[in-house]
């Protein structure tokens, strides 16, 4: 168990600072030699509304940003009356008191600072309100202000001094308030540095971006998507000095049809959307399927359906992803459980894709999207790239991928279904892609014995992909030979199971649990002895159907309890914890979906 | 090249699964003469397409070739253009696959100047579903699924594609082998986005406007002196003098309306690139370090 954690939350209006007061702890966090994880939630308007960053400090490894806080700095009433419940006994709230006054809160410590009133009158800049509280909050929890002041310098180098020396001033005025003003009351205290690990920060969706990179992406096609842009906006400067470029596309059928095109032409390539995006890219999704195109594409999962709730989170989207598409193509679906996996399974993706020459799915999410983690420094030497097979006559003296002239693209003669591609250029290895059913030489075919076999190589590449490539991807957590339940999960709600399951552990609870990483295709083997070391299964995931526990029924005829959460936002460890703790105290339950309402009573959403 | 391929060098072996009498024919005769006679190696050469009949085309000639999705040839063509701009990109496809379904993309890939050379087989009716009236089916036409005479007014590609900012737009005429190659040819040696708008015949399914009724109706607009720098002309020509989409009795123009010259997008391209190389190229592990978060 850690020694040290500590959750500060910093809640206001959008656009006042909140989200980069947030990424300063996080920068600070970092420095000092700590674990770190910050999560982020944006209003979905463009100015106004409610914004959010948690972050979560800690000397061991960081899951999730718990259940709650410890310390609240409220920018505003609305930040109150969103985050009042989670006032306990010993937390404290730091507050505008120009703004607004709480009501009574048993226990809870009360530090009030005129924020908005120093920045206007004091700073004569009320943009300076979140480096005032900053200032307040370095003042108050010995947070290193060196470290706020490096951040700031960081952020504005470019705007020039005057914007420093004014940010350093307003961090210097909050620090001094706490000082004249304010009497410590509390035991909470930012943790002396320690030595710093070689980290970086990241952002769920820039890890993707540099991910790609890393893998030799060098096309990105863009069609703007909440929450998915992010990904471009972060990839398209690494990608410009690379040699590669992001293309605006009109529409997402469009960017999926150009990353197609340009990994034709021999270039890795990807897209990033969002559901709505996905929908419209499943016709060439079957395609990419059926002429065994290498393509990356990444859907940041956000609250469906339709327009659903751009800004926010969901796992709605498996089905699609797994399923989606007309007719049957061979397809991988990966889904990282954090950033620093976003960032290794994105290599993953454009591994998967040119060694087998698939489509590969990479499912992030709205709130994984925006958190933010330190991880280690990734090292590029250590990062094994994969790279399609590209035909070369010299490697080919028999000419066995040849036959009266024509190249055969789609030659039926491999074992495991993979065949050498060819890329425009080279005259050895003309030939056409078509999404007609095709024989060998790519010459459209109807005939049943081709169909049956061009169906055979296509959908066989996946055996091989099980075979050699899908273990990875299963984290298993057993140290139990028969634990009393078994979770599986994946996605985000993979790092928040991780926490609930060290407290249920804690508390002589024998869990067992499997994160699957690549949700498609599945080795049933592997699921299955997991299944065998539990006395039942749970599956809690933030969709309505439990989409992951239907899919193992279907693919592998597995029993699980489905505990289903559909309100736009993650789960956290509390809620799992009950979860299990109602399977436990409910023996006779094996199968079957809950809703919190079944654990909380009618009409819960949860307990956030 | 040492020595020049034929017109029948850029063929595949495979018999075209059109009707006897279909214009697609004479389309891909005239498209082999131009890579021909440009000495086009045909390796360099991806002919992309959508579904169509006309949008065959590409897997009867010896290139590379991308069969696509409907509508959708043009996107897949940018792909490949940004990702290798050595490479010479035509768009082979049907008045349906381009101005339908596929409409959307025109605009945006013509703006912005793609280096690509579209070439639309316009037989104003969709015939690979077995006849049914496309965006430039005239009014009256009868489809299958307007049994009672087309009551809708015809799109036309001339002055949408001139609105749209191509920078090279022209028509020809599936009964004028000569004239179509010698279109073609400059279309493709025409940096930046060319369109060439073909009427070809559909004679299975569109029975008004066929061979028969071009015949002697053609009027070629550069030899009746109009000059393709003139874009105001152009437009004047498309919309008024000579279409005969609303007038029936007007001669059929073709020619080139407009080339005008603009920077390609590759090559805005590439300038981007320069600026953001210019003090060196990164490695990938500086990209990485660069989200360290840093003392100052
Ligand atoms: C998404 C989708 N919708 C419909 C079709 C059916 N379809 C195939 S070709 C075609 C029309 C082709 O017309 P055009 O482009 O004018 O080509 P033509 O056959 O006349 O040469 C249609 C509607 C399809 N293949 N895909
Ligand atoms: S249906 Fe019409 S367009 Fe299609 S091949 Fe026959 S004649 Fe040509
Ligand atoms: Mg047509």
């Amino acid at each position: 168990m850690a020694r040290f954690d500590l959750t500060i939350k910093i809640g206001g209006e959008g656009g006042e600072g909140v989200i980069s007061a947030g990424d300063f702890l996080t920068e600070a966090a970092a420095r000092s030699g700590y674990e770190v994880v910050n999560f982020k939630s944006f209003p979905a308007e463009i100015k106004g509304g409610y914004a959010q960053s948690t972050v979560r400090i800690s000397d061991e490894k960081l899951y999730s940003t718990g259940d709650a806080f410890d310390i609240l700095c409220c920018f505003n009433g609305e930040a109150y009356f969103f985050n009042k419940k989670h006032l306990r006994e010993g937390t404290v709230l730091v507050y505008d008191s120009s703004d607004f006054e709480p009501e009574e809160h048993k226990g809870v410590i009360l530090y009030p600072v005129p924020l908005s009133e120093l920045a206007k009158d004091v700073m004569k800049a009320y943009i300076t309100k979140n480096v005032i509280a900053l200032g307040v909050l370095c003042g108050l929890f010995d947070i290193p202000s060196q470290s706020i002041r490096d951040s700031i310098k960081a952020r504005f180098v470019r705007k020039g001094e005057e914007v420093i020396s004014l940010n350093y001033k307003a961090l210097e005025l909050g620090i001094n308030y706490v000082r004249e003003n304010l009497k410590k009351a509390d035991p909470y205290k930012f943790p002396s540095p320690r030595q710093p690990k070689d980290v970086v920060i990241m952002e769920g969706n820039q890890a993707v971006a540099k991910g790609a990179i890393v893998a030799g992406c060098k096309f990105y096609a863009a069609y703007p998507i909440t929450p998915a842009t992010t990904v471009g906006n972060y990839i398209v400067e690494d990608l410009i000095k690379v040699g590669g470029w992001l293309y605006q596309a009109e529409d997402e059928i469009a960017s999926l049809g150009m990353a197609i095109g340009a990994s034709f032409a021999g270039v890795k390539s990807m897209t990033a959307t969002s559901g709505p995006g996905l929908s419209l890219m499943t016709e060439f999704l079957s395609y990419a399927g059926m002429t065994e195109t290498p393509v990356v594409i990444v859907d940041v999962q956000r609250t469906g359906p339709a327009t659903g709730m751009p800004t926010k989170h969901e796992q709605g989207d498996l089905f699609h992803a797994v399923y989606g598409g007309h007719g049957e193509i061979p397809r991988a679906v990966l889904a990282p459980i954090n950033v620093e996996e976003s960032f290794y399974l994105t290599v993953e993706a454009f591994n998967l894709a040119e060694k087998y020459q698939i489509p590969v799915i990479l499912l992030t999410d709205a709130s994984l999207s925006l958190r933010a983690e330190a991880f280690p420094t990734p090292k590029i030497e250590n990062i094994r790239i994969e790279n399609r097979w590209i035909y070369r006559k010299e490697e080919d003296p028999e000419g066995r991928f040849k036959k009266a002239g024509r190249f055969l693209r789609f030659a039926l003669f491999t074992e495991d279904g993979i065949t050498p591609v060819g890329i425009p250029g080279d005259p050895e290895a003309i030939h056409a892609i078509t999404g007609l059913e095709h024989q060998e030489n790519s010459d459209p075919r109807n005939r049943p014995d081709i169909r049956t076999w061009q169906m055979e190589k296509r959908m066989n590449k996946l055996e091989k992909l099980l075979r050699e490539d899908a273990e990875r991807f299963y984290e298993f957590d057993m140290p139990y030979s028969k634990a009393d339940v078994g979770v599986i999960t994946w996605g985000l709600t993979g790092s928040v199971t991780k926490e609930a399951i060290e407290r249920l552990r804690s508390k002589g609870i024998k869990i067992n649990a499997l994160y699957m990483k690549l949700l498609w295709p599945i080795r049933k083997d592997l699921i299955e002895g997991f299944v065998n070391s539990c006395e039942r299964i749970a599956i809690p995931e933030t969709n309505w159907s439990g989409q992951l526990a239907k899919i193992l029924k279907a693919e592998v005829g597995i029993d699980a309890v489905s505990f289903c959460i559909y309100r736009g936002e993650p789960m956290i460890p509390k809620e799992v914890e009950d979860f299990i703790d109602y399977l436990i105290n409910n023996p006779e339950m094996s199968a079957g979906r809950l809703t919190p309402s079944d654990i909380y009573g009618e009409k819960s959403y949860g307990i956030i | 090249m040492d020595i020049k391929l034929k017109p029948a060098d850029y063929r595949s072996d495979i018999e075209p699964t059109w009707c006897p009498g279909c214009g697609h024919f004479g389309v891909i005769a005239a498209l082999t003469k131009a890579f021909s006679e440009l000495g086009l190696p045909p390796e360099n050469i991806v002919s992309v397409s959508g579904i169509g009949c006309s949008s065959r085309a590409p897997l009867f000639m010896k290139n590379y070739s991308v069969h696509t999705l409907h509508g959708r040839a043009i996107p897949v063509a940018v792909g490949i253009k940004l990702a290798n701009p050595e490479l010479t990109v035509l768009v082979e496809t049907g008045d349906g696959d381009m101005f339908s379904i596929g409409a959307g993309h025109n605009p945006h890939a013509a703006r912005r100047n793609i280096d690509i050379t579209v070439i639309c087989m316009d037989n104003q009716i969709y015939g690979l579903t077995k006849n049914q009236i496309s965006p430039t089916s005239r009014e009256g036409l009868y489809g299958s699924l307007t049994p009672y005479g087309s009551i809708d007014p015809p799109l036309n590609p001339i002055a949408t594609m001139l609105a749209y900012g191509s920078t090279f737009v022209a028509q020809t005429y599936a009964g004028n082998p000569k004239h179509m190659a010698y279109i073609f040819e400059e279309a493709i040696r025409h940096k930046g986005f060319s369109f060439v708008n073909v009427l070809s015949p559909c004679p299975t399914f569109n029975k008004v406007d066929t061979f028969k009724y071009y015949k002697n109706k053609t009027k070629d607009i550069n030899e009746m002196g109009h000059d393709p720098a003139d874009y105001e002309k152009a437009l004047e020509l498309a919309f008024h003098d000579l279409d005969h989409y609303y007038n029936p009795d007007a001669p059929v123009p073709i020619g080139i309306f407009y080339k005008g010259i603009k920077e390609t997008y590759d090559e805005r391209m590439r300038r981007v690139r320069e600026r953001y190389t210019a003090s060196g190229i990164p490695t990938v592990q500086e990209l990485i370090d660069a989200c360290k978060p840093k003392a100052i």
